[in-house]
């Protein structure tokens, strides 16, 4: 970890930062302040007119009554999916893999510092910075249930959501970190980046479209972010947390390992 | 200083760089010449570190460039021959960054560098001209006054003024010993601060030269114009290395031979006489032709049989070719009508460059 690196990757990619955190906060904001549980029934009954598969696709098919499962189905079935995909393709792919196409990298490694480390700083920031973004919606969240609708919050199993979806969002931050540090183009790093996590989503809505297609949830990393199965707890969250967090690590390291060894052409 | 063995890389496009061996002493200003695509650039790039060899290695200091490059990095001050900087940062902030990943915060040379180049390092790098990044690169290889530069085409985009203070302060920096690689197709450059140069052609060293030899291996080539087209022929059938260029004029190219040349000259009508001048370009451009680079090694070395060919140049095996051969045999232009000329005298490849 470089402290000075870690700081321009700050002053350069806080806007990317802020745009995404911003749109979070916009969503959960609105989504815990529009929460009523006579108008949620309001809201089912509307939705109700809308096919279902397609409802189900949106990830709107559990909207509930209960504070706790509403906003684990309106904001974790697709709002903290898609938002957080782009911030992390856009960033890893600008950490490593734009820094070794335009050939700006050669000032990272003509100082004292090894490839692992500056490596492993732009891994920190792009986890760091995820974590920064999940956990200040988490805490807003958080303080405008209590004053809004206090007590009716289940803060363990919130918290418990979060922290799956961090990992989770690991995971898709790995396999974007392992494209940037994999290729030379960033052409290649993005369709890695961007591409498999993009469809790994597109798989999740196709999964939950019927129970024909079902099995393609096996192919999606985020069916272990599915918010019925973790506010329940028990195997399945411990599964989750366990698989994810060792799968993220992996392709970090793998990322970083690859990038250690590979030939530059800068 | 810097040890380079059996270095090679090979690209996919079949390009890249065979067999590389040479050494570079604590001190020594190094030329490193080549055409663009030669392999300059790839030699460089083992040398930081960036790539990994097929065969053989770069070390520094006796450190394995690959294996440990970070501990190198400090000693050598690097001008890559195509900038990318962080393009956010302002000129300054750029410099700052470096001192701070380099752990090196002593600012007076950053300063005097700075008031040295006019660089204005207040702009945004993505505002800067061409030349003004080549400024800004120059300072960040220079600031943390290294043991070793190494620096790809340093005086592309400089005006002549500036390449001229560039010049200046790599004289300065070659009297306080520092070990310098300096990879040009500018020839100019190399002659006037180097003290060997290696030359590189399609990614194998065809020759490691002593600059001083080299200097010394410079002929002239003059323009004889002859009053008849008799007495042209007779010049252009003589021994000397001379080659008929019109009905009245032809080329004589001149190392030591000036005797021979003024007797018969002396007996033929000579309506005019103009020379040329020949530069280091000239006796370069043998190792730059288009004829297979293994030919040239064994018969385009001139060292042997030049004027100076005692001098202990380069670490290749010299060229053993008979005086009387066709000059031809041993010159890589190819399909140029030069060959038909016999040299009765210690004519070397050098010689008939002059011809070009």
């Amino acid at each position: 970890m470089n402290k000075t690196l870690f700081t321009a990757d700050l002053r350069a990619h806080w806007s990317l930062f802020l745009f995404i955190q911003l749109v979070l906060l916009l969503y959960g904001t609105i989504s815990v302040y529009m929460f009523d549980p006579e108008s949620v029934d309001a809201l089912v009954n509307m939705l109700q007119v809308l096919p279902e598969n397609m409802v189900k696709a949106m990830g709107f098919d559990n909207l509930s009554t209960d504070l706790t499962q509403y906003i684990a189905g309106y904001l974790y079935g697709f709002i903290m999916i898609i938002f957080p995909i782009i911030y992390i393709a856009i960033l890893s792919n600008n950490l490593v893999a734009k820094h070794v196409e335009r050939g700006s990298i050669v000032y990272l490694l003509t100082t004292p510092n090894s490839r692992v480390r500056i490596a492993l700083t732009q891994a920190l920031y792009l986890l760091i910075t995820l974590a920064v973004l999940i956990g200040v919606l988490t805490g807003v969240v958080l303080i405008m249930c209590a004053s809004l609708f206090p007590g009716m919050l289940d803060v363990g199993r919130f918290l418990l959501l979060n922290l799956v979806t961090f990992l989770v969002l690991a995971v898709v931050s790995g396999i974007a970190f392992f494209g940037s540090c994999a290729f030379d183009e960033t052409r290649w790093s993005t369709a890695l980046g961007a591409g498999l996590p993009g469809l790994m989503f597109i798989l999740k809505m196709i999964s939950e479209l019927n129970e024909q297609l079902a099995w393609v949830r096996y192919l999606t990393v985020f069916t272990l972010m599915d918010s019925e199965n973790v506010l329940a707890g028990g195997s399945f969250v411990t599964t989750a947390v366990i698989g994810t967090a060792a799968a993220a690590l992996l392709l970090f390291a793998g990322g970083i390992a690859l990038f250690n060894r590979r030939s530059l052409a800068v | 200083m810097i040890e380079v063995q059996n270095l090679t890389q090979t690209y996919p496009s079949g390009k890249g760089v065979f067999d590389l061996n040479f050494t570079i002493e604590k001190g020594e200003v190094f030329g490193y010449l080549g055409p663009n695509g030669a392999g300059k650039t790839t030699t460089i790039r083992n040398l930081l570190g960036f790539t990994n060899p097929g065969h053989g290695s770069a070390t520094v200091n006796g450190i394995d460039c690959r294996r440990h490059p970070e501990q190198i990095q400090n000693m050598i001050g690097y001008l890559p021959g195509e900038i990318a900087f962080f393009e956010h940062m302002t000129g300054s902030g750029f410099l700052k960054f470096l001192q701070s990943l380099r752990r090196t915060q002593d600012g007076s040379r950053k300063e005097e560098l700075i008031h040295l180049f006019e660089l204005d390092d207040r702009q945004k790098i993505s505002k800067m001209s061409k030349g003004m990044k080549q400024k800004l690169g120059i300072v960040a290889a220079f600031m943390h006054d290294p043991d070793i530069y190494i620096l790809d085409e340093p005086t592309s985009g400089l005006d002549p003024f500036m390449q001229n203070i560039f010049m200046d302060l790599l004289e300065r920096e070659k009297l306080r010993e520092k070990t310098i690689m300096l990879s040009s197709h500018i020839f100019e450059e190399v002659q006037r601060i180097c003290s060997r140069a290696g030359i590189v052609r399609e990614g194998r060293i065809v020759a490691i030269e002593d600059i001083a030899a080299l200097n010394t291996m410079k002929q002239r080539t003059y323009t004889v114009t002859l009053g008849n087209e008799k007495d042209t022929d007779t010049l252009a059938d003589s021994p000397l290395a001379a080659v008929k260029h019109t009905n009245r004029q032809v080329l004589v190219t001149v190392g030591e031979n000036y005797r021979e040349l003024f007797t018969l000259l002396a007996k033929l009508e000579v309506t005019g006489f103009s020379s040329q001048q020949q530069s280091l370009e000239d006796v370069f451009m043998k190792y730059y032709g288009t004829g297979d680079p293994g030919t040239q090694q064994a018969g385009g070395r001139p060292a042997g049989k030049s004027p100076v060919g005692n001098k202990p140049v380069g670490n290749k095996p010299v060229g053993n070719k008979p005086v009387g051969n066709k000059p031809v045999g041993n010159k890589p232009v190819g399909n140029k009508p030069v060959g038909n000329k016999p040299v009765g005298n210690n004519a070397d490849a050098a010689k008939e460059v002059g011809h070009e």
